[in-house]
C-alpha cells in the first residue's frame, strides 16, 4: 500500500472534491488521494516536502480558485523551488479565462485541463490523466530521504 | 461714346481716376462767386482776397491786399475771440461796407483768419423756419429707418429743394441712398448705389470736418484768389472750412449732367466718424439764407446724435426678433441632439437668423447645407480661409467677397459670408452665405467718373456697368447688428457645446470604467457563477447515479435539474465569449475563406449528418481578416443553420463580389465581398430579423445553443469594420450575410 502513488488534490469546492473522489474510485489503478482544501494548507505541506519531512506527491491536481492563497500562488511557489519543481502539477480549472490558462502555463504548470461539467466526462478525463501521469509518464521519484541527501 | 471702353480708354480712365482721387479739393484757390473772401494774417493784414472783391465790395483788391483789416473797416463790431480752427460757424455777423450790407463768417485756417462776406439782401433771413418742429419730429422716431426718412422730409421742408436724399456709406465707403424726399416730377434715386470712388477719401475728410457744403449754382464761374498761387501748392489757401469754397470741376460737371443746378450736403457723423450725407438737389440755382443753413446744420447734428441711439434700437429689435429662433436652436443642442443635426435642422432654421440665402454647418468632419449653397465638395477653399483666420485668432469672420480671397472663386450665389467658429478645432463652423449684389441701379447721371471723350477731361458719365464690374463678386455686407447677433449666438452655442462635450467626456469615462467592470463581470460570470452551478450539476449527477429503484418521475425531475444546469453553463460560456468577441486586437492576414469554411464544415460534419443535412462550400475569395474571429463567425452561422435547416436539405456557404447589391445590406452596394451562409429552413418573420442578434434570444426553445452565437458572429464582423445581417422570409429559408470591412480602413 505504501507503494501506491500519492495524488495531492488541492480543491476547495466540496462538490468538486466529491465528484473527483468518485472519479478516483472508478479509476482502474491504485493511488492515494491527499486532499487539501486551500492554498495555505497546500503550501504548508510543500514546505514539509522541501524539508524532507514528507514524501513528495507523484501528481498534484490543483484548482486555481482557492480563496486567499490561490492556485497560481501555490504553482509559483512550487515551480520556483528547485527541490520541488519536478513534481508534476496539473491545473484543473473551470475558468475559461485565457489569462488564467496562460498564467498557469507561464508559471510552469505541466498541464491545464478544463474540469468537465458532466460526471461521465469527468470520470473519463481524470482516468486519462491518472493513466498518463501515474502509469505512462516516467517520473523521477525522489524518496523522502533522497530529498534530504 | 457708348459701350465697352477700349483698352485706350481704360488707361485714360485709370489716370483720370487717379487725378480725381488725389485732387486737392480744399486747395483749389478759387471760390464760388456769390460772396467775397479775405484771408487775414496774425498781424491783422489782409494777405489774400478773392478777385470779385471789386464788384461785390466796391473796392479794388489792391486797396485791400497788405492793409490792416482795421483800416478797411473789417474790424468786427463785437470783437469776439477768433474761432478755433475747423469749427465753422454759420452764425454770421452783419456789417456794412461802402453802404452795402453783408454777413460775415469767419474761421481759422492754420495761422490765417478767413473771412467770408455775403451780401445780406436780397435773400431775407425771415421767415422764421420751423426748426423747432423739425427737431421735435426727429426726436419722435426711434428706429433707424424712421429717423432717416424724417431727416429727408424735414430737410426738404427747411430748404425747399427738389430732392433730398440720405446717403449712407458702407464699410468700404460705397454709398447707398437709404431715404429720400422728392418733389413731384423729380426722379427718385432711392436705393441707388455708388462706388467708393464717387466721393473720394479727401472729399470724405472734408465732409467729416464741416457740417454743410452749399453750391448755389452749379453753372458758376469760379473766382480766383489774389495774389495768385499755384493750386494745390504749399502756399495755397486751405479752403476746407470755407462755405464759399469752389468745388471740383468734376463734381460740377457731375451735377450738371444730372440736371442739378443747386446742391447742398450736410454731413451725418456717428461718434465723430462720417456715417453718411444728406444730399439736397435743386433743378434751378438756389440761394440759402443764413438761417436755413443754421437750421440744416442743426438738423444734421441732431440726426447724427440720434444715429447711435437708433442703431442700438435697431440692433435690439433685430436681437429680439431673432431670440426665439436662437433659443429653439440652442434647445435642440441642449437636448443632446447631435450638434450637427441640431444646427442643420429646420423649424426654426439657422437661415433666418440673419439675412442669408444659404448656410453651411461643419461639425466633427461632417457638413450640412441649408438653403442655397455651392456644392459642398467645392467648399474646401472656403474652410481653408476660415481655418487660417481662426488660427489668426478670429472666431467670427465676415467676408464681402470670397472671390477676393479665393483664387477662381466664382459663385454668384455665395459671394459673401459670415461665419462663426463653434469649437477650438478651427474646422467647425456655422457659415451664412450671401449672393452677389445684383441691385439694378437705374442711374440718370453716373455713379462713376469717366473720361469725357470730347475734352479728355474728367466728367461724370453714365457708367453703371463700371460699378457693376467693381461690385462683381461682392455681397451686401453683414451689418454690425447681425454680427453682434451671431456673436452672441456663438457664445451661447459654444457654451452649450462645451457643456455637452464635458458630458460626453464623462460618459466616455464612465463607459471605459464600465467596460472594465463588464470584463470583470464576465469573469465573475464565467468562473464564480459556474462554480456553484457545477456543484448543482455534480450533485444532481450523484443523485442520478445513486437513484437505483426510485420512482421514474423522481429520476425525470433530477434529470431536468441536471439538464438545466448544463444549459445554464453553456449560456454562461456564451456570454463570456460574446463579451470577448467585441474587444481585443484583431490580427489581419490574408485568409483563404474557402479553406477556412471547409475546416469549419469538417468540424460540423457529424452533426450535419445526424440532422440529414449537406454542407456545401462554394467558391470563396481570399480576404484580409483575423482567421480566428472569422472561423468563429462561420462556426456560429453554420451551427445556427444546422439547427434550423430542414432535414434532407443543404446549407450553402458562398459570396457576392464587392459592389454587388446584397438583399437587406446596411449599405446598398457593400464595398467588400458579402459572404453568406444560406439554409432553406422555415425562415424568419420580418419582426424577428433584428432580435435574433440580441444576446439570449432564441426563437425556438431547445436544449442546445448558447443564445449568443449570432451576437458573437455579428460582434466579430463589426470588429472587422463590416456588418452581419440576415435576409429571410417565412418559408423561404434564411441567408446570413457578413462583410469584413476593408483592411486599410480598420
Amino acid at each position: 500500500m505504501s507503494d501506491w502513488p500519492t495524488v495531492m488534490l488541492v480543491e476547495d469546492s466540496a462538490a468538486d472534491v466529491a465528484a473527483l473522489s468518485r472519479a478516483f474510485r472508478r479509476w482502474h489503478g491504485d493511488a492515494h488521494v491527499h486532499h487539501v482544501a486551500d492554498g495555505e494548507a497546500a503550501l504548508a505541506h510543500f514546505h514539509q516536502v522541501h524539508r524532507g519531512r514528507a514524501r513528495p506527491p507523484e501528481l498534484v491536481l490543483l484548482d486555481l480558485n482557492l480563496g486567499r492563497t490561490g492556485g497560481l500562488d501555490v504553482l509559483a511557489e512550487v515551480k520556483g523551488d528547485s527541490a520541488l519543481r519536478r513534481i508534476p502539477i496539473v491545473v484543473l480549472t473551470s475558468s475559461l479565462a485565457e489569462r488564467d490558462i496562460a498564467a498557469a502555463y507561464g508559471l510552469g504548470a505541466n498541464a491545464v485541463v478544463s474540469k468537465p461539467l458532466e460526471l461521465p466526462d469527468l470520470y473519463r478525463t481524470l482516468g486519462r490523466l491518472l493513466d498518463f501521469w501515474l502509469l505512462e509518464a516516467s517520473q523521477s521519484r525522489p524518496s523522502a530521504t533522497g530529498a534530504m541527501s | 461714346m457708348q459701350g465697352e471702353p477700349s483698352a485706350k480708354d481704360d488707361g485714360l480712365l485709370r489716370r483720370a481716376m487717379e487725378v480725381c482721387a488725389t485732387e486737392p479739393i480744399h486747395l483749389l484757390e478759387s471760390i464760388q462767386p456769390h460772396g467775397a473772401l479775405l484771408a487775414i494774417d496774425e498781424e491783422g493784414r489782409v494777405v489774400r482776397v478773392s478777385a470779385n472783391a471789386v464788384a461785390l465790395l466796391g473796392v479794388a483788391p489792391d486797396s485791400l491786399l497788405g492793409r490792416l483789416a482795421t483800416d478797411i473797416q473789417l474790424a468786427l463790431p463785437d470783437a469776439r475771440p477768433a474761432p478755433a480752427e475747423d469749427v465753422i460757424s454759420h452764425d454770421p455777423r452783419p456789417f456794412r461796407i461802402n453802404g452795402r450790407d453783408f454777413r460775415a463768417l469767419s474761421h481759422r485756417a492754420g495761422n490765417l483768419e478767413i473771412v467770408e462776406l455775403e451780401p445780406s439782401p436780397p435773400v431775407a433771413d425771415a421767415p422764421e423756419l420751423p426748426v423747432r418742429a423739425a427737431l421735435k419730429a426727429l426726436g419722435e422716431t426711434e428706429d433707424l429707418d424712421g429717423l432717416l426718412e424724417r431727416v429727408a422730409v424735414v430737410m426738404r421742408q427747411l430748404t425747399g429743394f427738389d430732392r433730398v436724399m440720405v446717403y449712407r456709406f458702407d464699410a468700404e465707403w460705397n454709398g447707398e441712398v437709404v431715404a429720400e424726399s422728392v418733389a413731384s416730377g423729380v426722379e427718385s434715386f432711392l436705393g441707388l448705389r455708388y462706388p467708393e470712388s464717387d466721393i473720394p477719401a479727401q472729399a470724405r475728410a472734408l465732409y467729416a470736418r464741416s457740417w454743410l457744403r452749399v453750391i448755389e449754382d452749379a453753372g458758376y464761374a469760379p473766382v480766383p484768389l489774389l495774389p495768385e498761387v499755384e493750386p494745390g501748392s504749399r502756399r495755397a489757401l486751405d479752403l476746407g472750412g470755407a462755405t464759399l469754397r469752389s468745388v471740383s470741376p468734376v463734381h460740377l460737371q457731375y451735377l450738371r449732367n444730372m440736371g442739378v443746378a443747386a446742391s447742398a450736403s450736410i454731413s451725418l457723423l456717428d461718434r465723430g466718424r462720417l456715417w453718411g450725407l444728406v444730399a439736397c438737389h435743386h433743378r434751378r440755382p438756389r440761394r440759402l439764407s443764413f438761417a436755413s443753413r443754421v437750421s440744416m446744420e442743426l438738423v444734421g447734428q441732431m440726426a447724427s446724435m440720434r444715429l447711435g441711439l437708433a442703431r442700438d434700437r435697431s440692433r435690439l429689435a433685430l436681437r429680439e426678433a431673432a431670440e426665439p429662433r436662437v433659443l429653439a436652436i440652442l434647445d435642440r443642442v441642449a437636448e443632446g441632439m447631435d450638434p450637427l443635426e441640431a444646427l442643420a435642422g429646420d423649424t426654426p432654421s439657422l437661415l433666418g437668423l440673419v439675412e442669408a440665402t444659404g448656410a453651411v454647418v461643419a461639425y466633427d468632419g461632417r457638413v450640412r447645407a441649408l438653403g442655397r449653397t455651392p456644392p459642398l465638395e467645392t467648399l474646401g477653399p472656403v474652410f481653408d480661409v476660415l481655418r487660417a483666420r481662426f488660427e489668426a485668432g478670429e472666431t467670427q469672420v465676415a467676408l464681402r467677397s470670397l472671390g477676393a480671397v479665393i483664387d477662381g472663386w466664382d459663385d454668384d450665389g455665395a459671394a459673401g459670408l459670415l461665419a462663426i467658429a463653434l469649437t477650438g478645432s478651427g474646422d467647425d463652423w456655422v457659415v451664412w452665405l450671401r449672393p452677389f449684389v445684383e441691385e439694378e441701379v437705374r442711374w440718370g447721371g453716373a455713379p462713376d467718373k469717366r473720361i469725357d471723350p470730347e475734352s479728355g477731361a474728367l466728367s461724370p458719365r453714365n457708367s453703371f456697368a463700371e460699378w457693376r464690374q467693381r461690385m462683381r463678386g461682392h455681397a451686401t455686407p453683414f451689418s454690425e447688428g447681425e454680427r453682434q447677433l451671431v456673436e452672441r449666438f456663438r457664445r451661447l452655442l459654444v457654451d452649450h457645446l462645451l457643456r455637452q462635450s464635458r458630458q460626453l467626456a464623462r460618459t466616455t469615462r464612465d463607459l471605459a470604467q464600465r467596460n472594465v467592470e463588464v470584463d470583470s463581470f464576465a469573469y465573475v460570470v464565467s468562473h464564480d457563477l459556474r462554480e456553484p452551478l457545477r456543484g448543482i450539476s455534480t450533485y444532481a449527477s450523484f443523485l442520478l447515479e445513486d437513484l437505483d429503484g426510485a420512482a421514474p418521475e423522481v429520476r425525470e425531475n433530477v434529470e431536468r435539474i441536471h439538464a438545466l444546469t448544463t444549459r445554464m453553463d453553456r449560456q454562461l460560456r456564451g456570454l463570456l465569449a460574446f463579451s470577448r468577441a467585441g474587444r481585443g486586437p484583431l490580427q489581419r492576414t490574408p485568409v483563404d475563406l474557402g479553406e477556412l469554411a471547409r475546416e469549419v464544415c469538417l468540424l460540423h460534419e457529424a452533426s450535419a449528418a445526424e440532422a440529414g443535412l449537406r454542407l456545401v462550400v462554394e467558391d470563396l475569395p481570399e480576404v484580409e481578416c483575423d482567421p480566428v474571429a472569422v472561423q468563429e463567425i462561420f462556426a456560429n452561422l453554420v451551427s445556427n443553420a444546422l439547427k434550423y435547416a430542414a432535414s434532407g436539405s443543404r446549407v450553402t456557404i458562398g459570396y457576392l463580389p464587392a459592389g454587388t447589391p446584397a438583399p437587406r445590406a446596411p449599405t446598398l452596394h457593400p464595398e467588400t465581398p458579402a459572404i453568406y451562409v444560406a439554409d432553406d429552413g422555415p425562415g424568419l418573420e420580418e419582426r424577428h430579423l433584428e432580435p435574433i442578434f440580441e444576446v439570449f434570444t432564441r426563437l425556438r426553445t431547445g436544449p442546445d445553443g448558447t443564445g449568443c452565437g449570432l451576437p458573437i458572429a455579428r460582434a466579430f464582423a463589426e470588429r472587422h469594420g463590416g456588418s452581419l445581417w440576415v435576409d429571410s422570409a417565412p418559408g423561404a429559408g434564411a441567408t446570413f450575410y457578413f462583410t469584413l470591412g476593408r483592411a486599410d480602413a480598420a
